[in-house]
């Protein structure tokens, strides 16, 4: 239990260092970066949302069948 | 008092409107009166830009010397002014996006969506737009606004300027409560007026917007292309799931997200639920109409002149112009890049209405379609991109606010 709580200490300060490391970037190095992975990521979720619908739709027909 | 104080004090508007400020103030009815005339004689979204319009005519009204404060302003907008306490309590606080989002969440039916899922990545290249003129924001910002190129160059400059350039880019979306909410939550006060303007006039300028945007990136024969489309509705399971998944998933990945998603699946699953009709019925008609109204004034109420006769107005409504374009572009060349793989064409037309203006963008492609062939039936498909519009916006609203707060440290 203390490891997992060194280890997540070492994940926050370790994620706060990136964050300073990130505030001193110049302008259009921020502006790129968030463009790569705001595109990406919109991308990722809807791909996402996509393999849930697909899901969904397959319990949806499974219950419909099983009614009939 | 003599007789000429007395008159000066009982007409102080009058004489106002002959002084400089005064002048702005004229200017100001004539762009509410343009509002007004677009709202009634072209029917570009009424509901909205009438109160709008109203809204400006309201806060540009002479100044009365506020009780509480001892500052000059319209008195509706005095610290006990009814638009200020609207705008504290509606828009500063995030409520009528919110309220605005179980409305629209109530009106929209994914089943369309749920038939053809594949339509779903629409959603998200039409968010081109939003990064494109987030990148070209960047660089005019720091050139064109006095008030940011006066700045020394430091963190703090970057920072205001990563800020509104991300709220701008948001405009393309054509998603007004977005663009309200990244505004707000980036502390751009000072800039809300001609952000909100822009997002809810182009809203309701897509029939004007995205036509000859359409027509200059496609082939008459690419207009002309059928689709099929099944009538059948989506399962009952999957449309009463698919809120409470959605809002699962964007909240665990995107949390930033979360109060939009939220609000917009909710009032999906009021109406989905099949329990709960009057509560669906009053969230897509009551709630809808009444928060538009409030919304739209509150909105008018920002167009204060010395706010809004700047250059950063004309930048913003010019920049918020080309996020759009960029949408619109972003999905149709999707929709062709999509075409060179696929046996089952699609209808390019249908990648412009991944923006999040719904219906009304996917009713402009069907019209469109129409006016090609009158055979050409896409409005379903339509549907579904505009939808997933709906939900990239959103998505990508959250994005921007937690990547933008990562690099300025917030």
């Amino acid at each position: 239990m203390f490891a997992w709580l060194l280890n997540s200490a070492e994940a926050t300060v370790t994620a706060a260092a990136s964050n300073t490391y990130l505030t001193t970037l110049p302008l259009f190095t921020k502006g790129l970066l968030t463009t790569v992975f705001g595109l990406v990521g919109v991308f990722l979720v809807l791909l996402l949302f996509f393999f849930a619908i697909k899901l969904m739709q397959r319990m949806g027909e499974k219950q419909e069948n099983a009614k009939e | 008092m003599d007789i000429s104080a007395l008159l000066k004090e009982l007409f102080n508007g009058v004489f106002y409107l002959g002084t400089a400020e005064g002048l702005k103030t004229l200017v100001m009815f004539i762009i509410s009166g343009v509002l007004i005339y677009l709202a009634i004689k072209k029917d570009y979204e009424p509901a909205l830009l009438l109160p709008i319009g109203f809204g400006a005519i309201l806060a540009n009204l002479p100044p009365v010397i506020d009780a509480v404060t001892g500052n000059a302003a319209a008195s509706v907008l005095g610290s006990e002014g009814f638009l200020t306490v609207l705008f504290n309590s509606g828009i500063k606080n995030e409520l009528f996006p919110i309220l605005i989002f179980i409305a629209v969440g109530a009106m929209i039916d994914f089943s369309p969506l749920m038939k053809d899922p594949s339509m779903i990545f629409f959603g998200a290249a039409a968010q081109f737009g939003i990064f494109a003129t987030f990148l070209v924001a960047l660089a005019l910002i720091p050139v064109v606004i006095p008030d940011i190129a006066a700045m020394a160059a430091g963190p703090e400059k970057d920072s205001i300027i990563l800020r509104l350039a991300s709220a701008i880019g948001i405009i393309g979306a054509a998603d007004g409560p977005t663009t309200l909410y990244v505004a707000n939550h980036f502390q751009l006060s000072a800039y809300m007026a001609p952000l909100s303007v822009a997002a809810y006039s182009y809203m309701s300028l897509v029939p004007v917007i995205q036509p000859p945007v359409i027509r200059a990136l496609t082939t008459k024969k690419e207009r002309c292309i059928h689709m099929a489309y099944t009538e059948q509705r989506a399962p009952r399971l999957a449309l009463i799931l698919f809120p409470i998944v959605v809002t699962i998933l964007a909240g665990v990945i995107v949390p930033m997200s979360a109060p939009l998603v939220g609000s917009l699946m909710f009032g999906n699953l009021l109406r989905e639920c099949g329990v709960l009709e009057r509560l669906s019925k009053t969230a897509q008609n009551e709630l809808a109409n009444l928060v538009t109204m409030l919304l739209g004034l509150t909105i008018g109420s920002t167009m204060i002149a010395q706010n809004f006769l700047r250059w950063d107005t004309l930048l913003i409504l010019a920049l918020g112009l080309l996020a759009f374009v960029f949408d619109t572009a972003g999905g149709v060349l999707f929709a062709k890049f999509l075409n060179l793989f696929r046996k089952n064409k699609i209808n390019p037309m249908i990648g412009a209405a991944g923006i999040s203006a719904f219906p009304m963008s996917a009713r402009v492609i069907q019209k469109m379609a129409k006016a090609e062939d009158p055979y050409n039936f896409i409005l379903m498909q339509s549907i579904s991109a505009n939808v997933s519009g709906q939900l990239g916006s959103i998505v990508a609203g959250g994005l921007v606010i937690t990547l933008i707060g990562m690099m300025i440290g917030w």
